[in-house]
């Protein structure tokens, strides 16, 4: 933590700070060949690197430089070429003096929303592969470019890394603009703010910061964008290299930011108070802080009704401690304490063993692992065929193995249940960070039977405890217990019983539901001749905010 | 940052180093590579086939103990199939006896299970010991001699049953009955089925020591006997008094027994001949027992209040029918004088052989204190006072159904 | 996030009573029935208020300095130099208290379920693990504690309740035990108020306190919680085995833990189960106390870095763990610590008590 406070530059700062071997600043000439002349110096003959030349207004030599491969070109036609090549209406409108052209241009001529003028021209060939277009005009000592990018992107998909039953099919794609999109459509109220800044001194890849002013703590917002400043990187590929440089304990197996494909879940974390990372080019946003118990819920726990949710969520624990424990447990009573096992179990199980030459850690292990070889070459494999394979590896692998004498029939059962059990766990990389502790696990049931299992589970939960996020400790609401905080943990209160945002994130506005519903609204929702559905309380606050005090 | 990453780093390698040197697997050894030993017969080895000794734990025979013979039955991984049995796969396994019984001679337990060990190749273990079968002259003899290591023993378990045997205790190591895959298994749901139903109270070793440790009871074990080739009797209680066995009981007195105890759910039923209704069978259901302790002369007296739940089971002599209120009760008159008899019968022998299998003692220690502490102060002391205890009995019999029939 | 007092009194409550609850509970049934007999529980309950006194006292000193520990605010009541060599003391007791802790741990481990494991391994292991923990800050200590105290907690209660139905109430009449003599009760009195120890940690948890004010009542309340523990565990022992026999037994409570079951022998053998819970009661105890003596020697030598300390104990403790030759001797030795850390944690914080009132330091806020 404190070399964070120590380096700390702040988020605003860094949007204007410079690549590396950035160029000094250069002013434009007036006129235009040197200073096309230079462009192309710095962008080289790039092949998509279109410079057209045309008069402007019958009067002006000039020039418009963009890429052909981010440009929309229609637009390029219609809006930038068509009203500069045609004289205005009335040409002695033009001005005479070059110094009043660029306002003429930006203010009568061209209809395009986003641009600006610049007199710099070494910030031009940024602006370029930015993907503006560029206007040059002899003579003019300012350059005018405007955003006309068109990026091919794919459409809005299911998500595939978490399906769910009941909620929305949109999934975040990987234009930053369409993510952002997605998150106001869901979210309209003016406190829900986005700051973006580029980051990585190569891709310059835009992250944007989404919080709601007024739920999100300012600290936290503070916290995020201060890891943010701190990141020194030639390239942000993914919302998956942020994660990695400002996670709080990089050695820790468990996640520490929360990514997620779903605006949904993303819109949720915002109204609780967490802020959300998007950065362009990654179809994934990143929630923070994310603790322990995010890991086991998805969308679905609140969709459905509480009774339904809440089952469910008990289910994944079970299954968690499945894939976790079984295998472990199962090491540790078949070569350490059989006295457990019923006698006729026993007797049994010693006969299923019987044939099987290695002792259980060691079956246990190689059966495991090529579980995870399995898993990982379903996932690699084209949908069609990982089913197949799927089928192949669980059902005639182990059958044979059993026939072999390879391994027993109960080995096969446990791991198979331990298999299924780590898919239960919705978050793909929380599931991973267990099934991986697995081993070591089982290991250590290896050498000391269920003390060393113990021993080995101790170790973890005491990691898990001293772990944190953003300031938050990892096992919220659990330990440190806050009691308010458990309706929306293991079991999932009704809606309307969660009546405050969780309380470890300090949200300034603590409330989700008013105590009482403002007039207005009430006007607004019934009919004049309907009744109200609440009495209201004679105390009524008369701002008519009675959330926010 | 960096700094402290490399450090956390090299601490976390540094300990997975040593745990690779901790690492011994010291007490890991798979299931199938362990001898399960589930039942031990122990018997005094037989005068003119004594063998000498094996020297596994000693050298010369200069011990001046007696001779046992302990033979153990050790299940033979592989020969019980898993899972529920098919028709097929039963059929072959059953030719093959699924436990391997093996008969060793020593000093005391533990020489012959270090003989034992000696003979075979995987180690023994007694972790899955469920029961063990002892002779009538072991129990008579040196029971605490076992005892001592069974106790010590953290393998044993205290819910394991122990049996004393009419005859030789090997016999029943034999015993193969279709109806368990394994034989000693058989013993022990035999048993377990006998407390479920009331034929016999929950007598585990654990039990066994507990009341053997107490100055206000003696202990108590089932006392078995072999009939025809299969089958196993339970043939009552084996009492003790100075931690030997002292004597035992007809099967009808464990029911008694129970009775006094009040120990749920009744599982005797009482033959006798009405003199009115001729020979009648009545089913015991639920027992209920008050004790109550009263000092009289400074002499402790025992007031028992037995309360039996009976149904009539069985009425031979149909020209008599038993089809109202006085009927019944005439016949819970006849059968209480009955009762009265048998636990009667049973209070006269231990008290003959001065041995509290009823704990009378630990009532009148709970209940009496003053009287305890002034007169007892050692096992033999109560257990001399048992013999000449006061006890008196009230029986109260209800019979409650009939059954379908209704005449 | 801003708050430097975020510990409540229930999680003082959690911490004290999952530090308390620790290697005594396996073998006291025995002490108490040797004592008392039938009347185990009652001497059981008896020690209760020896302990109290040492928790009132603590909780009275430190509630008049809510913004120290104690090892700091001592040097302002003593002076430097004695409340340094005190602090040294409680150093020693702990840190030799944690190495004999560690050796009775590892004595049930070898002798009941790992035959052949050596000792040293058992209590390495164990002694590894809480030394990577007591590297963290008193917030994390916390934390750690008020985890594993509900599953201490409902393990045992599971178990009693699982062993109610095999209780005869026979064995625990006469309410006093047969030929019991003020000697021996007095004695059971002390052993069974020496099972209470660990109160001391609340001088580490004050400063960090919402209510620093609340801290007797939530001592109270973790002495309570530990009494029925405690006599639950008596009662169910005794009156299971009746206290003759408790007296055989070397681990009374395994061996209840070991005759029970459920449903007639479907869930036999609770005592593996039994020692999962053992284990980590054990460790929060060896947690709390490595802690202290870290903290403790930390303050009395004003090293600075903590982590250090702790794996620069880790061989002192491990040698101390060793010291005994036998089982017997680990009892022997386990006890007299018991018995010198009693008296020192009850004296030294009267000590603290009465010069502070003499002194009229503190108590701004009481």
């Amino acid at each position: 933590m404190e070399n964070w406070k120590r380096k700390y530059t702040s988020f605003k700062e860094k949007q204007h700070s410079k690549t590396p071997g950035a160029r000094p600043e250069q002013k434009l000439g007036s006129l235009l060949e040197p200073n096309l002349q230079s462009i192309l110096q710095v962008l080289g003959e790039d092949g998509d690197l279109i410079i057209r030349r045309f008069r402007m207004y019958g009067l002006y030599d000039a020039a418009i430089i963009f890429f052909s491969s981010m440009a929309d070109l229609s637009q390029i036609h219609e809006h930038l070429l068509k009203p500069l090549m045609n004289p205005p209406a009335d040409p002695s409108s033009v001005p005479a003096d070059s110094r009043d052209l660029p306002d003429f241009i930006w203010n009568l001529t061209i209809h395009v929303a986003q641009g600006d003028r610049t007199s710099d021209l070494s910030s031009l060939p940024d602006s370029l592969v930015a993907g503006n277009v560029v206007l040059l005009v002899n003579s003019m000592e300012q350059a005018l470019y405007f955003n006309l990018r068109k990026i091919e992107q794919r459409s809005m998909e299911q998500p595939q890394t978490e399906q769910i039953l009941r909620g929305s099919r949109e999934g975040f794609i990987e234009n930053l603009e369409s993510n952002l999109s997605l998150l106001r459509y869901r979210l309209q109220t003016p406190d829900f703010r986005v700051q973006t800044c580029p980051l990585g001194a190569r891709t310059h890849s835009q992250v944007a910061v989404c919080y709601i002013d007024g739920i999100a703590n300012p600290a936290l917002v503070e916290e995020v964008m201060r890891r943010l400043s701190m990141i020194h990187t030639d390239s942000i590929i993914d919302a998956g290299y942020i994660e990695q440089f400002i996670e709080d304990q990089p050695l820790s197996p468990f996640p520490q930011v929360q990514p997620t494909e779903r605006p949904d879940r993303s819109t949720a974390a915002l109204l609780e108070g967490r802020v959300i990372i998007l950065v362009d080019g990654s179809p994934f946003s990143l929630i923070v802080p994310a603790l322990f118990n995010q890991f086991l819920q998805t969308m679905d726990d609140y969709t459905e009704r509480f009774i339904v949710g809440s089952l469910i969520r008990f289910v994944r624990l079970i299954a968690l401690i499945f894939s976790l424990f079984f295998p472990a447990l199962y090491v540790s009573i078949i070569s350490f304490n059989p006295e457990l096992m019923p006698t006729e179990f026993a007797v049994a199980i010693s006969g299923g063993r019987a044939g099987v030459p290695f002792p259980a850690v060691l079956e246990v292990l190689v059966m495991e692992v090529s579980m995870e070889v399995l898993r990982e070459a379903t996932i690699r494999l084209p949908q069609m065929i990982g089913g197949a394979l799927s089928i192949v590896g669980v059902l005639v692998v182990g059958q044979a193995a059993v026939a072999a004498g390879l391994a027993s029939p109960t080995t096969v059962v446990i791991v198979a249940l331990t298999t299924i059990g780590s898919f239960a766990t919705p978050a793909y990389n929380a599931a991973i960070a267990l099934r991986m502790l697995r081993f070591p696990l089982i290991l250590m049931a290896g050498l000391f039977g269920l003390y060393g299992v113990m021993i080995g589970t101790i170790a973890v939960i005491n990691h898990l405890l001293v772990l944190e996020s953003f300031g938050v400790p990892y096992m919220t609401p659990y330990v440190p217990a806050l009691w308010r905080d458990m309706k929306d943990s293991l079991v999932r209160a009704p809606l309307w019983w969660i009546k405050r945002r969780p309380s470890f994130l300090h949200a300034p506005d603590p409330d989700r539901l008013s105590r009482s519903m403002p007039k207005e609204y009430a006007a607004q929702i019934f009919t004049e001749e309907g009744e109200p559905y609440e009495q209201q309380p004679a105390h009524h606050d008369p701002s008519g905010h009675s959330g926010n005090h | 940052m960096i700094f402290r990453f490399r450090r956390q780093l090299s601490l976390w390698l540094a300990l997975s180093m040593l745990s690779i040197v901790l690492t011994g697997c010291w007490d890991q050894l798979e299931i199938e590579d362990r001898a399960l030993v589930l039942g031990l017969a122990i018997d005094q080895a037989p005068e003119d086939s004594q063998p000498k000794s094996d020297q596994v734990t000693h050298i010369k025979d200069n011990l001046n103990l007696p001779m046992i013979r302990v033979t153990a039955q050790i299940a033979v991984p592989g020969r019980v199939p898993l899972g529920p049995s098919n028709g097929e796969s039963g059929g072959s396994g059953g030719s093959q006896n699924p436990v391997w019984v093996v008969q060793v001679y020593g000093y005391t337990l533990d020489d012959a299970m270090n003989n034992l060990e000696q003979q075979i190749s995987d180690p023994r273990y007694l972790i899955h010991l469920r029961v063990l079968i002892i002779s009538e002259e072991i129990a008579r003899t040196n029971l605490g001699d076992l005892n001592d290591y069974l106790r010590r023993n953290p393998e044993v378990r205290r819910r394991t049953w122990m049996l004393v045997s009419e005859g030789e205790a090997s016999q029943f190591m034999d015993v193969n009955p279709p109806l368990q895959r394994v034989p000693t298994l058989y013993i022990l749901s035999m048993m377990e089925k006998a407390v479920e139903s009331g034929k016999f109270p929950a007598d585990y070793i654990g039990v066994f020591w507990s009341s053997e440790s107490k100055w206000g009871e003696n202990g108590f074990l089932p006392y078995i006997s072999r009939r025809n080739k299969e089958n196993i009797l339970i043939k009552g209680l084996a009492y003790f008094s100075d931690g030997k066995m002292v004597g035992a009981t007809v099967p009808i007195e464990i029911g008694a027994f129970m009775a006094m105890r009040g120990i749920d759910p009744g599982g005797y039923s009482i033959l006798f001949k009405s003199e009115t209704y001729g020979p009648v069978m009545i089913m015991v259901n639920k027992r209920f027992s008050r004790i109550k302790v009263h000092i009289v002369d400074g002499k402790p007296q025992i007031t028992y209040h037995i309360a039996l739940d009976t149904g009539l089971d069985e009425h031979v002599n149909t020209n008599v029918s038993v089809n109202s209120t006085q009927k019944l009760e005439d016949l819970e008159g006849e059968f209480r004088k009955g009762a009265l008899k048998i636990f009667q019968s049973v209070i006269d022998k231990t008290r003959q052989k001065q041995s509290d299998i009823f704990g009378l003692g630990e009532h009148v220690r709970a209940h009496a204190p003053a009287f305890w502490n002034s007169r007892i102060h050692s096992k033999s002391d109560w257990e001399q006072l048992y013999s000449s205890l006061t006890i008196h009995l009230d029986v109260d019999v209800a019979i409650r159904r009939v059954g379908l029939k209704e005449r | 996030m801003n708050n430097n007092r975020p510990i409540t009194t229930l999680q003082v409550t959690a911490v004290i009573t999952s530090t308390i609850i620790g290697v005594g509970i396996l073998s006291f049934p025995r002490y108490m029935a040797d004592a008392a007999g039938s009347g185990a529980p009652l001497v059981t309950a008896a020690g209760l208020p020896v302990a109290f006194a040492g928790l009132w006292f603590t909780a009275a000193v430190c509630r008049r300095f809510p913004q120290e520990t104690l090892f700091v605010f001592s040097r302002r009541l003593l002076g430097r130099g004695f409340a340094d060599i005190l602090s040294f003391c409680i150093f020693l007791f702990f840190a030799f208290s944690t190495g004999l802790t560690m050796r009775q741990f590892g004595e049930v481990c070898v002798t009941v379920i790992f035959k052949k494991t050596p000792v040293e391994a058992v209590i390495l292991m164990m002694l590894l693990l809480a030394a990577l923990s007591v590297r963290r800050n008193v917030i994390k200590f916390t934390y750690i504690h008020i985890f594993y105290a509900p599953f201490i907690l409902s393990s045992i209660f599971i178990i009693v309740l699982v062993a109610l139905k095999d209780i005869d109430g026979l064995n625990l009449l006469p309410l006093t035990g047969n030929h019991t003599t003020a000697a021996s009760f007095f004695r059971g009195m002390v052993t069974s108020s020496t099972l209470y120890q660990g109160t001391i940690v609340l001088a580490l948890l004050v400063p960090l306190m919402k209510n620093p004010r609340k801290v007797l009542k939530a001592g109270t309340a973790a002495l309570l919680i530990v009494g029925i523990v405690y006599i639950l565990i008596v009662l169910i022992t005794v009156g299971m085995f009746g206290a003759y026999e408790t007296r055989l037994l070397l681990y009374p409570t395994l061996e209840t833990a070991r005759s029970i079951s459920i449903g007639e022998g479907v869930l036999e053998r609770f005592d593996a189960i039994f020692i999962i819970v053992w284990v980590i009661s054990i460790f929060t105890t060896i947690f709390t106390n490595y802690y202290l003596a870290a903290y403790a020697l930390r303050e009395a030598t004003r090293f600075r870095d903590q982590r250090l300390l702790a794996s620069f104990l880790l061989p002192f403790i491990f040698t101390a763990s060793l010291l005994p030759k036998n089982v017997f001797q680990s009892y022997c030795l386990a006890s007299v610590t018991a018995i010198v850390g009693l008296i020192l944690l009850t004296l030294y914080p009267l000590l603290l008590w009465l010069t502070a009132i003499l002194r009229n330091q503190g108590g701004a806020s009481s």
